[in-house]
């Protein structure tokens, strides 16, 4: 398989994701909100749900969508960099943006999944009986994953840069 | 830079043009031309083999080493 072909694929699958994400998080959303179910967000508290008012349904929706939408960042800039990789412009200076802020927008993602929680708990169990409120803090082993692939592409993004300093000097040889 | 490139002497000296030579080492006569100035970083030795082969000459006629350049 050639990286043209394989470039394209990945270009057209991150488009999707760019699509699939956010609907998925509306659809989770609105399934959470009509059963009454944080179960449906991966979110496990032991809510009182009659005692949830609509700022804390909205913190909830609001907090969960800043790591989303950073991921949704993450793969538009990876849709450009296998767009340009698909045109054969390996060591090209956008080739190199775009993988500086996929790998940025990706460790943004992880970053942002990590804070959020002990926030989205205080913000969902606030109005909790005393002694049923929660403040979690959460840091699991899919994170520091996550964490690490986007620290391996901010290497990548060194080695595109130097590749591109060396293609360039390459041009000035005849 | 002390090497400097004689090619401008050799092509006349042959009676050959530089789009001829261009063509011949398969490079473009931009890039002929900036390699006639001097204006490159450096010659791969396949370019230097083609162009000596089409012009029956030796790499030492083509480039040469000007100390005076060097002390200025």
């Amino acid at each position: 398989m050639t990286i043209s072909t394989l470039s394209t694929g990945l270009y057209r699958a991150s488009w999707a994701l760019v699509c699939f994400i956010p609907a998925s998080f509306v659809f989770d959303w609105y399934l959470a909100i009509s059963q009454q179910d944080l179960n449906e967000v991966q979110l496990s508290y032991e809510v009182v749900y009659g005692n949830l008012e609509l700022w804390q349904w909205s913190a909830g929706v609001g907090l969960t969508a800043l790591p989303m939408l950073a991921l949704v960042a993450a793969f538009k800039y990876l849709s450009h960099l296998m767009n340009e990789f698909s045109q054969g412009h390996y060591f090209s200076l956008p080739a190199i943006n775009y993988l500086h802020r996929f790998s940025t927008w990706l460790l943004v993602s992880t970053a942002l999944g990590i804070v959020i929680v002990p926030l989205l708990s205080v913000a969902l169990t606030l109005n909790n009986p005393v002694g049923e409120r929660w403040i979690m803090v959460s840091l699991e082993s899919d994170d520091l994953y996550a964490a690490l692939i986007a620290l391996v592409f901010f290497v990548v993004t060194r080695i595109l840069q130097e590749g591109r300093r060396l293609d360039m000097e390459n041009a000035e040889f005849i | 830079m002390p090497i400097k490139v004689c090619l401008d002497q050799i092509l006349a000296k042959r009676n050959v043009t530089s789009k001829a030579l261009a063509e011949h080492v398969g490079i473009t006569t931009a890039n002929m031309s900036l390699l006639k100035q001097g204006k490159v970083k450096g010659i791969r030795f396949a370019t230097l083999e083609s162009i000596c082969e089409f012009l029956e000459c030796q790499p030492g006629d083509i480039l040469i080493y000007d100390q005076d350049e060097r002390e200025s």
